[in-house]
């Protein structure tokens, strides 16, 4: 039985590899709060290769504009058609931003129209209960960004499933850090994420 | 002295005279000679039995003796065997090569499957394979055996040249649950949206974390009434008691390697893990995707086993009876990268193995056909069954019938005789 093995999709235009610590810190959280078997290092996989086939939770972030190659755009098609699940967080924070205007743009044309995500959705009680929806971060509390608190994340549906989970909150700051400094936390910030793993690995 | 004319008068009324006489010899030997059963066979053929039954059946006959150059139909032959049992002896011998034909239909046990059909045939044999709708495809039998499945509007129908079978229509069977019991992993989601996507009700129980299970799984009731199949995935088998017993009801388990190193649920299987093979490299993009992945061969531990599938000359899918259940064991390992990562078409490739799968052991009941009536599912066996073998002809196949023979006589008697009078007439003579 394979484990669960976090991957980062590598897009040839901007910054994919904007938060590497996020990837150890989401790891850390699944292996801390369920018995889902995961490797203990996550993998970066090039969007333009059938090698992110392999990976059915793709995590894709960045700062800079967002223009897929034709490659991308085929294999991102596949992939989603297949039944995996991209979770794309917008970096800046920022919805007049370059990645937020480009990313929704490319990600429309693939997976067809991004629409808010009902805070009632499987997603928010996948593994840890968000009553509220999506939590929020410490960025929006503190006016960077956009300096708006976005109460609802986006998502393009493939049937009744999410195949495509837009953020724009920022998740990538603040979920990097490294792990051990969870413990100066009262609330783990990074709960979230586990959802986001569990949601993919059983809907 | 006589004229050549007046001559040659006496010769050819000696001739006609003798021609006469001699025909009238014949026909004396053929009413003498000929031994009393024989006269009284009657000869019958494929084309006219049906009348041929209707006059053995008014008027007593001994014995019957059929060229055959097709099968008979379910009525011909069971009104030749009432006749047989009416003390009309009844021989038959085929005219022309018979075809072997047999067809078994069994209902698929999956969401709108059909029939599996199997056809045996001779080698190389064109088929026709119909329903009460109409021709439904057309194929030549490979080395004497064809499967295909097809969804069939009341009987089933397959012809070749000179045989047709009938396979009476078959009650649909229920369709339950399928439950998958695992661990959160891409596997057991794979598994389950391919299950959903063929069509079966499928009731998922993932463990994420202890005491915390996804889906409705864990609590639905194992048994025969609400489940058609279990897929145990992984070692952790927290309802191996509620499976067992499940399987020795009737039920079918697929037990992934996972399930099959659980000691708790391992006596199922009846193998044992031998050896752990890689993926072949590049072979998920090929025409055998299985090949790809990777897989435990097994040691077999009960010789009723059945191997199902090989990798090399080792086991890697096995199956057997426990109790009145079936139980497959499947060392074929994370089948969902055959579909993420496989060629174009892996998602239903992928989807159909799965079904397939599942419906190789599924529970299904009983069912009967609904109409049995004057359908024949083996008609060349069931002719040997009814009238035994072919046998050789007590009359032997003479080039005119009998009726003419006896007419050319008569013919010849009266000709010879008439021309002997009237040549007589005709020189004068009384």
């Amino acid at each position: 039985m394979s484990e669960f093995i976090f991957a980062t999709a590598q897009y040839e235009s901007g910054d994919w590899d904007s938060a590497p610590l996020v990837p150890a810190n989401v790891i850390d959280s699944v292996a801390r709060y369920t018995s889902i078997p995961v490797a203990p290092v996550g993998i970066n996989v090039s969007l333009s290769s059938d090698d992110a086939l392999r990976y059915p939770l793709l995590y894709l972030t960045g700062h800079l504009p967002v223009r897929f190659t034709q490659a991308e755009r085929q294999v991102l098609a596949r992939f989603l058609g297949r039944g995996g699940m991209l979770f794309v967080d917008d970096h800046n924070h920022d919805i007049d931003g370059a990645f937020h205007k480009t990313a929704t743009e490319e990600l429309a044309r693939v997976a067809g129209p991004l629409v808010k995500l009902p805070r009632t959705h499987g997603l928010y009680r996948a593994f840890f209960v968000f009553p509220d929806g999506p939590p929020n971060t410490s960025h929006e509390l503190n006016g960077w960004g956009d300096n708006l608190i976005h109460p609802d994340l986006l998502a393009a549906m493939h049937g009744d499933r999410i195949s495509v989970l837009y953020s724009n909150k920022d998740y990538s700051s603040e979920w990097g850090y490294h792990p051990d400094n969870k413990r100066f936390f009262s609330v783990d910030n990074t709960r979230f994420a586990v959802n986001i793993v569990v949601y993919a690995l059983t809907s | 002295m006589p004229s050549r004319r007046d001559a040659g008068v006496p010769v050819r009324e000696r001739a006609l005279r003798g021609a006469a006489l001699a025909a009238l010899v014949v026909m004396a030997a053929r009413i003498l000679l000929a031994p009393v059963s024989v006269t009284e066979v009657m000869r019958a053929s494929t084309t006219d039995l049906h009348p041929a039954l209707v006059r053995a059946t008014y008027r007593t006959v001994p014995a019957i003796e059929l060229d055959a150059a097709r099968t008979l139909t379910p009525m011909e032959r069971d009104w030749l065997r009432a006749l047989s049992r009416a003390e009309t002896t009844v021989r038959w011998r085929p005219s022309r090569s018979l075809a072997t034909l047999a067809v078994q239909a069994e209902r698929s046990v999956e969401p709108g499957g059909g029939l599996a059909i199997t056809m045996l045939a001779p080698r190389a044999m064109p088929i026709v394979v119909g329903d009460d709708d109409g021709i439904i495809d057309s194929l030549r039998t490979g080395d004497g055996a064809l499967s295909i499945a097809a969804t069939v509007t009341g009987a089933l129908h397959v012809r070749t040249d000179d045989v047709a079978a009938d396979v009476p229509r078959r009650d649909s069977l229920p369709i339950r649950s399928v439950v998958i019991i695992g661990q959160a992993t891409w596997e057991t989601k794979f598994i389950a949206a391919a299950l959903e996507e063929s069509g079966w009700p499928v009731v998922v129980s993932m463990r994420v974390a202890p005491g915390v299970v996804v889906g409705p799984g864990a609590t639905i009731p194992l048994d025969t009434t609400h489940v058609s199949a279990v897929v145990v995935l992984d070692s952790v088998a927290t309802r191996a008691a509620d499976v067992a017993r499940y399987v020795r009801s009737g039920g079918g388990a697929i037990l992934a390697m996972g399930a099959v190193l659980s000691p708790a649920i391992a006596s199922l299987a009846g193998v044992s893990p031998a050896q752990r093979l890689r993926g072949e490299l590049g072979a998920l993009t090929s025409s055998d995707p299985v090949n790809g992945l990777a897989a435990t061969t097994f040691t077999i531990r009960d010789s009723r086993s059945s191997v199902l599938d090989r990798r090399g000359s080792a086991p890697i899918v096995v199956a057997r009876r426990s109790g009145a259940g079936r139980v497959l064991a499947l060392g074929v390992e994370d089948t969902w990268r055959w579909r993420m990562a496989g060629a174009s078409g892996s998602v239903e490739a992928h989807r159909r193995w799965w079904s397939r799968t599942v419906a190789s052991v599924a529970y299904a009941p009983l069912t009967i056909a609904t109409e049995d009536g004057g359908l024949d599912a083996a008609p060349t066996a069931a002719m040997y069954a009814a009238l035994g073998a072919p046998a050789s002809f007590v009359t032997s196949p003479s080039a005119l019938p009998k009726i003419v023979v006896d007419w050319l006589l008569v013919a010849v008697i009266l000709i010879g005789l008439m021309g002997e009078w009237a040549s007589r007439r005709l020189r004068g003579a009384r």
